[in-house]
């Protein structure tokens, strides 16, 4: 219980932070992955006509992997950039990573739901909401365990 | 019936492993077979007993591990060999604002911190946060960056002390802040020990050590030199360093 409070906390303080004195403010988060899809889609929706709706198939993999490469890196970097919080407040380290994988989970939800307004014209439906945070989950776990057997390392490296 | 210890150490030994070359490379995986951490032993042989409502100060040079043995005793290290036992909850104050967020308001640093503590936030516990720093509500609307070292102190100082804990640990965290805040966090002490909770207390200013403290431990290279009342202890920490001068 503590440790989903702890775990909320920190999610919280990373989606805040990361939004908040930018001029756009919180919707800076999401443009940046859209200036991607859109330089994608002008380059090379010319090239690949082969398929049919392009800008559904670019945009159903972009998505995911901004996240996963988002996840990971900063899922690395967190555990060295709060070392002063694990020196000195009881925590389990593994929260860092968790927490910085959950707001871009948050982020990841965000992105679906602009993608099917903007692309698909329609509201979300369930299954591909579904299909989502399947998917979603999945890479998590990945992101979790890899983690999880390098935190010693990482500890020393601090 | 004697009374059990709230916190009790057994023959605990804490090494650390450090790089003492600061960059190991490739070259040099490739050219040493050496490891590029060294073991360093930082607690040897530590073993005390602190009683319940006892106010121990602990004492000893920079490096001598005060710090590493309260980490120990909050239970943010563990230790290589040896037995911590603790009884009780541990509020530690380690580190004056850590885990505070600058980028964050002060309303929004006080729900972080209580929940990282493992508190349950709820509005009371705001106001009597707010109430104990002398904090404005114009102030704690404001982000965190903004705010002075003295202010800053107060409000982390404010948020470890909210919620009641059996053991308190505080490192060296009153010399910040001005002369009236300075009072009441001697005041809120004074207040604890009469609750008869436990305080442990590093300071390297011996005066306040006799004052806040009746027991006192003194660290030397790792181990304990001297244990027993403050004022013993205090007069040893003393002529430690007059011994160096000549």
């Amino acid at each position: 219980m503590q440790f989903f409070r702890q775990l909320y906390a920190l999610t919280k303080r990373n989606v805040t932070i990361r939004y908040k004195h930018s001029l756009l403010g919180f919707i800076w988060g999401f443009i940046k992955p859209l200036l991607y899809l859109f330089i994608f889609i002008i380059i090379f929706s010319a090239q690949f006509t082969s398929i049919s709706n392009y800008v559904l198939y670019t945009t159903s993999g972009l998505i995911f992997w901004f996240f996963f490469a988002n996840m990971t890196s900063q899922g690395a970097y967190s555990i060295i950039a709060s070392s002063g919080i694990i020196k000195s407040l009881k925590l389990q380290t593994i929260l860092f990573p968790l927490a910085e994988g959950m707001s871009e989970l948050f982020n990841l939800c965000f992105m679906q739901l602009i993608r099917q307004v903007l692309y698909e014209n329609r509201h979300p439906d369930l299954q591909v909401l579904l299909t989502c945070s399947f998917l979603s989950i999945g890479s998590f776990m990945v992101g979790y365990f890899i983690f999880h057997r390098l935190k010693n390392q990482f500890i020393t490296a601090i | 019936m004697k009374q059990q210890p709230v916190i009790k150490f057994e023959h605990v030994f804490i090494d650390y492993r450090q790089n003492p070359a600061g960059v190991y490379s490739i070259k040099d995986a490739i050219t040493s077979w050496s490891h590029p951490f060294r073991k360093q032993t930082i607690l040897k042989d530590i073993t005390f007993e602190i009683m319940p409502g006892e106010h121990l100060g602990i004492a000893g040079r920079n490096g001598s591990g005060k710090s590493t043995l309260l980490r120990a005793i909050a239970g943010i290290i563990k230790p290589s060999k040896g037995r911590i036992q603790v009884n009780g909850k541990i509020a530690p104050i380690l580190a004056l604002g850590a885990g505070l967020e600058l980028e964050m308001t002060g309303y929004e640093n006080i729900r972080l911190l209580l929940s990282l503590n493992g508190h349950q936030v709820n509005h009371q516990i705001v106001n009597q946060i707010q109430h104990f720093s002398e904090l404005d509500e114009q102030t704690l609307n404001q982000a965190v960056k903004s705010y002075s070292t003295g202010m800053l102190a107060r409000l982390a100082f404010s948020i470890s002390f909210a919620h009641e804990s059996d053991i308190y640990i505080i490192d060296e965290i009153l010399a910040v802040g001005d002369l009236g805040f300075q009072q009441k966090c001697i005041e809120k002490i004074h207040e604890i020990q009469q609750k008869g909770h436990t305080i442990i207390f590093v300071s390297h200013f011996p005066a306040e050590m006799v004052n806040l403290c009746n027991q006192a431990l003194l660290l030397e290279q790792g181990e304990i030199i001297d244990r027993g009342s403050a004022k013993k202890v205090a007069e040893k920490y003393k002529e430690l360093f007059e011994l160096n001068h000549d």
